[in-house]
């Protein structure tokens, strides 16, 4: 990983992806967005494995949520490069 | 027929402004929903909801359940649908839909369609604050992606 003014800058394989956090997993984390370093090519899918490892909970706990942008619920086969910011979005319960 | 009145805000709900957005002369149906955050959940007592939300993509499922609203029960169905964000106390508002069409069997159907719909797909979640302090959010529907 390449030092770049002050800051870290992943390697060319790799992307920064920010993660917004909604309903029930606002609690989750205090930090918010959470920040992950994911390889290109990742699925969307998988990056619920790193979210879950960066915030500390299982992977199982946040299965039922899906990834969106401000506008579009992401498709779970798209990669991650396409989108380096995402909401995570629990299961919904307006009205 | 007016564009659908569609709206995620943090104020309280404006009924008689809701109701405004359906006035239509040629529909003598007119359905209005208004959901209110009650007192009592499963033996809990409630004194408030907190809603959070996606607006822009609250707004956008919206849109889409307006136009299947349209394509089912008519194109010259008028609709509203403003929901809340922020904390609600009980007996506010959370979510208005109106509906007006020309006969009030459409105006019903498509105004329990819409609500029906919003709870299960718009991107919105509900905390409950229970008496004493403790609060919870509530289970939901999956959205699926």
């Amino acid at each position: 990983m390449a030092i770049k003014g002050g800051d870290l800058t992943p390697p060319e394989d790799m992307v920064e992806i920010e993660v917004a956090l909604y309903g029930r997993l606002r609690d989750l984390s205090p930090a918010e967005p959470v920040k992950v370093l994911a390889p290109r090519g990742l699925k969307v899918r998988d990056l619920r494995k790193l979210i879950a490892a960066r915030i500390g909970v299982p992977e199982a706990q946040i299965l039922d949520c899906a990834f969106s942008t401000q506008e579009d619920i992401l498709s779970e086969d798209a990669p991650v490069e396409n989108c380096r910011e995402m909401l995570l979005l629990p299961p919904v319960s307006g009205g | 027929m007016s564009d659908p009145f569609l709206r995620v805000i943090a104020e309280s709900i404006n009924v008689p402004e809701v109701l405004r957005q359906v006035e239509d002369p040629g529909c003598g149906g007119r359905v209005f929903f208004l959901g209110v955050v009650r007192s009592k959940n499963g033996g809990e007592t409630v004194e408030a909801v907190t809603y959070d939300a996606v607006a822009p993509l609250a707004v956008k499922v919206f849109q889409k359940l307006a136009a299947q609203a349209r394509e089912r029960w008519g194109q010259n169905l008028n609709i509203a649908v403003v929901h809340r964000t922020g904390r609600v106390n009980v007996g506010e508002a959370g979510v208005a839909v109106a509906v007006s069409a020309p006969h009030r069997r459409q105006a019903f159907e498509a105004c329990a369609f819409l609500i029906d719909r919003i709870k299960v797909e718009a991107p919105i979640w509900k905390k409950e604050h229970y008496a004493g302090g403790p609060s919870r959010w509530l289970e939901g529907h999956p959205l699926v992606g």
